[in-house]
């Protein structure tokens, strides 16, 4: 059987096709002001890749914009995906830590994989995608200068405040301090201040290994080594982090054919 | 007093005044509601510590907000013979103070009639808790929240006893034929605290969509056991406000037996989750969150929470609270 | 601000830099002396003390930490001082406790007891019903509350606690009483030997030791401050009031800019010891009982014209230029009165600071400003 999984997310559009065999397709496009013609892009690259195309196949879509395309009207949240997603790929994975563009989610699962509980930073723009950005802009560097910063790091710069518009002072006050803050440091310090927001949202469901990262953050090895330190023990990272969620609108698209109650 | 109206006009008055936006948004909102003279002047203020410091603390301001003299009716911790007489004593000097400002009597066979419709009353309440136990649960969607309008505003009266006789008939007559309140029922649902009042109305149509109902309220509908004899009708109104749902889980001790009875509930009432809306303005009901989601994760009940402002429109979206409420009947679904 | 020091602040420092786990509690426990933590100043410390063991104050830690599991127990909208108390508790700075006694006084308080006893269960937890008022019919029922503490205590530890052990226990602490109020007599002279943020780390000691150590150290103190030569100046002389407080450090960012803190209405402070235990002709447990609840009252007593006018008078005993109210957020008793004491302090014309504050921070850029700011009005209310 064959389905796709398509993620609408804040900054890009993930999709996935999925066949018996497991994964034979992938496309992460940019979203533009046009969410259909993005949607549409994504699902193509991976159609491609799969040498498929769209008629007939099942789609289930998912994410923060998956209310606004036409397509199709198979809907799941993304927590429900995304646990669907991380068991696929890692059995004994009892937490999910997404981090996204925009949002932040912890999510729990079950020893059967089903969603067991959530919790997440959706009206806070710290420790999200788009804030490390903001703070690599900040330093003058790219995102990926800040990781391989972050490893050379001797200590931490303070960065105490919980609120991503007071954080960026804090970043700009380090730069221009005289003499100012090494950049390891301040890049170690940004990391430090992200990961403690995310462990602080892990207690509130409950730390609970095997923990997975997903989402485009997960990318950022910098952090996720940085995470790994502060929980004591280490995470397991998927290849391809920003496609669980699309895999798991897949995996359901799938089931809900398997039940008969495809709409 | 009903705040569900409160705009920010009142609010903004009352933060004028310099009450903190920690204070909760209703004692916020009565504040400012004084100070803008939106209410007939009162003669008389009385007010008590049930449920919390807000209650407690907000009455000397509206004595000074409104130059009419007060009477605080202190309503101790717990629920001792000690406590019990400390309160009936309160009542008297209460009594005393009403007389003295009204300069009338006391009418205390009114008072004893009041008492017996009372106890008829929290009988009711207990017989339509009881009803609410079938399933599907005959009562619809949100009468939750009319059954507690019944004792808050007609608290020993003929009103509260029509009402609440009719409901109870009803509702057995729904029973017997096995009418639900959502057809069908897919999701049973034990609220915790209330929700957001200017989404009532929305949360009605959403929950019949996605056949939610809210079959049985801990802190708010559940009363405990203990009779009222109008012979001593000053001792029973004290007995009534250890009774009362309120008192229990957000104003007494937090109790293992308080617990046990939500867990208790929980099983008896067949509920599929547990929503907690998360009112920020109120600490120590929010202090039970976390305990009250692990003694119902320990029965494998799930527990979604919402934080939110009860009267405060400007904090959660209809769209946020939907999106809450998508994933988590996706995840009672799921499992 | 001078810098000189006094020599006998020094075992207070040693105290308090290693509460809660202090050589003295540890060697103590070692002994076999239980050791009681206590939540409130409602809690009666004369009978835990009469009953032959240790009363310790059960603080946060005074200074910011991160709250994450206290966050996840009582939620992120209960008062920072007690999430700080639990958070502490959670990572068993106080696993030597043998019990825990606190006052319905205020919701977090209760809260916080609620939480300590369900998920840390020392062997013995109560608390007490406190009436917040003061008639007679109060105060029996406090009585009531206070001999039934005393009843439990007994039954748990086997003991019986006699009346001439009640003695004995008040003299020790109203010795302390009668200390502080004679170091507190010393701010009221225009040039002051001792500041604010030192006076609080010598009352952050009186409820981490045995009293009668504590008194040792307070004789010491006094004797050298009767011969010293310090004497502190200022811009204006301020007084403290509000949530629970005790860390020196947000006095101390205080007085480095100028202002000399010459008193406060703190319940880590005068609040503490300000009214000693009246033995006359009634029994010791009586009177212990009457001085609880009769005490210079927290914002939750009503009503709050008692409290009211003790500030005023604080304030024209202390000679008070200016009042810095810092309340921590969610303390609903201290932010309900704010409007209601700032306009009476205004009509004594004493200006008010109102600070918005979390327990246990020593005073941001934010509020430095703002202290700033304040102190050049009052100078320039003076002049």
């Amino acid at each position: 059987m064959k389905t796709l999984g398509i993620d609408i997310g804040s900054l890009n559009i993930k999709a996935v096709v999925l066949e018996d065999e497991g994964i034979s397709g992938t496309g992460v496009v940019p979203l533009d002001d046009d969410i259909e013609a993005s949607a549409r892009m994504a699902m193509e690259k991976a159609l491609d890749q799969s040498e498929l195309n769209l008629d007939g196949l099942p789609v289930l879509a998912t994410g923060v914009g998956a209310k606004q395309i036409s397509f199709t009207s198979q809907q799941k949240t993304i927590t429900t995906c995304l646990a669907r997603g991380i068991h696929h790929l890692y059995p004994s994975v009892r937490m999910v830590i997404d981090m996204g563009a925009e949002s932040m989610t912890v999510v729990k699962l079950n020893e059967r994989g089903r969603l067991a509980d959530w919790a997440n930073h959706d009206k806070c723009a710290s420790g999200t995608g788009l804030f490390l950005q903001q703070m690599a802009k900040l330093m003058g560097i790219t995102l990926d200068e800040m990781a391989q910063l972050s490893f050379q790091a001797h200590s931490r710069a303070d960065i105490t405040s919980t609120c991503a518009v007071f954080a960026e002072s804090e970043v700009i006050s380090h730069v221009h301090r005289d003499p100012p803050t090494p950049m390891e440091d301040i890049a170690a310090g940004i990391y430090f201040s992200v990961v403690s927001r995310t462990i602080s949202l892990c207690k509130r469901v409950g730390i609970e290994k095997d923990i997975a990262v997903t989402g485009g953050v997960a990318l950022n090895d910098g952090l996720v080594s940085i995470l790994e330190h502060e929980l004591g023990f280490e995470v397991l990272k998927p290849e391809a982090p920003q496609i669980v969620a699309a895999l798991g609108a897949a995996i359901i698209a799938r089931e809900n054919v398997e039940k008969g109650n495809q709409k | 007093m009903p705040l569900y109206w409160v705009q920010a006009e009142v609010l903004a008055k009352g933060a004028e005044l310099g009450l903190a936006p920690e204070i909760c948004s209703p004692h916020r909102g009565v504040a400012g509601i004084f100070a803008l003279e939106a209410l007939p002047h009162p003669d008389i203020i009385l007010w008590s510590n049930l449920i919390c410091d807000n209650t407690a603390k907000c009455g000397e301001l509206m004595m000074e907000l409104s130059g009419s003299p007060g009477f605080f009716l202190d309503n101790p911790f717990q629920d001792s013979p000690g406590e019990m007489d400390y309160l009936t004593g309160e009542l008297e000097d209460m009594v005393h103070f009403l007389e003295e400002k009204s300069g009338k009597k006391m009418d205390w066979d009114r008072l004893s009639e009041m008492v017996a419709l009372t106890e008829e009353e929290i009988e009711l309440h207990r017989e339509i808790s009881e009803l609410r136990k079938a399933v599907p649960s005959p009562m619809s969607i949100s009468g939750y929240l009319e059954l507690l309008s019944a004792d808050y505003m007609f608290p020993g009266q003929p009103e509260a006893i029509q009402y609440l006789t009719q409901l109870r008939d009803e509702l057995k007559e729904r029973v017997q034929q096995g009418n639900g309140a959502v057809s069908p029922e897919r999701f049973r649902l034990m609220t915790l605290f209330v929700p957001p009042m200017y989404l009532i109305s929305y949360l009605g149509r959403l929950f019949e969509e996605l056949g939610a109902v809210s079959v049985v309220e801990p802190l708010f509908t559940c009363w405990s056991e203990g009779k009222l004899d109008p012979a001593k009708p000053l001792e029973s109104v004290a007995k009534k406000s250890f009774l009362i749902p309120e008192r229990r889980s957000m104003y007494g001790p937090l109790s293992e037996q308080a617990l046990q009875d939500i867990t208790d509930g929980a099983e008896q009432y067949k509920i599929d989750g547990a929503i907690y809306w998360a009112f920020m303005g109120c600490r120590h009901t929010c202090a039970t969150i976390r305990v009250i989601k692990e003694i119902l994760s320990e029965v494998d009940i799930p527990m979604l929470t919402i934080d939110c402002d009860i009267v405060d429109p400007t904090i959660n979206s209809e769209e946020e609270v939907r999106d809450k409420l998508d994933q988590f009947f996706e995840m009672l679904e799921d499992r | 601000m001078s810098d000189e020091r006094i020599a006998t602040l020094e075992p207070f420092r040693i105290v308090n830099n290693t509460f809660p786990k202090t050589k003295e509690i540890q060697e103590l426990k070692q002994e076999g002396k239980k050791v009681f933590g206590w939540l409130c100043t409602y809690v009666p410390e004369e009978i835990i003390h009469a009953a032959g063991a240790l009363p310790i104050r059960i603080t946060g830690c005074s200074e910011e930490q991160e709250l994450d599991d206290a966050n996840a127990y009582l939620y992120i909208n209960n008062c920072s001082f007690s999430r700080s108390c639990l958070q502490m508790g959670l990572k068993g700075e106080y696993d030597y406790v043998d019990g825990v006694i606190a006052g319905s006084t205020c919701d977090g308080a209760r809260r916080l007891f609620d939480l300590w006893s369900h998920y840390l269960r020392a062997p013995f937890h109560h608390i007490l019903t406190v009436p917040r008022k003061y008639t007679e019919r109060a105060h029996r029922l406090y009585y009531e509350q206070v001999s039934q503490f005393k009843t439990l205590l007994e039954q748990h530890l086997g003991i019986e606690i006699t009346d001439e052990a009640l003695v004995k226990s008040i003299t020790v602490f109203n010795e302390s009483r009668e200390l502080l109020k004679r170091l507190y007599e010393l701010r009221k002279l225009d040039l002051p030997p001792i500041t604010g943020a030192e006076t609080m780390e010598v009352l952050n000691t009186s409820f981490r030791m045995p009293k009668e150590l504590f008194n040792h150290y307070l004789h010491q103190l006094l004797d050298e401050l009767a011969g010293s030569k310090i004497a502190h100046p200022s811009r204006a002389r301020l007084m403290v009031t509000g949530s629970t407080m005790n860390n020196p450090e947000f006095l101390r960012s205080i007085e480095e800019l100028g202002g000399l803190v010459v008193t406060d209405e703190l319940c880590t402070s005068t609040r503490y010891w300000s009214d000693p235990v009246v033995l006359d002709d009634r029994p010791p447990l009586e009177a212990i009982s009457r001085r609880y609840l009769n005490n210079f009252p927290c914002a939750r007593m009503v009503p709050s014209d008692e409290r009211f006018d003790r500030i005023l008078q604080l304030a024209h005993d202390y000679k008070v230029d200016g009042v810095i109210s810092q309340i921590i957020r969610y303390c609903v008793p201290y932010a309900h009165d704010l409007p209601l004491i700032s306009e009476r302090l205004k009509k004594a014309g004493i200006p008010v600071l109102a600070l918005d504050v979390e327990y246990g921070t020593s005073g941001s850029g934010q509020i430095r400003t703002r202290v700033q700011a304040f102190l050049e009005m009052l100078e320039t209310k003076k002049k």
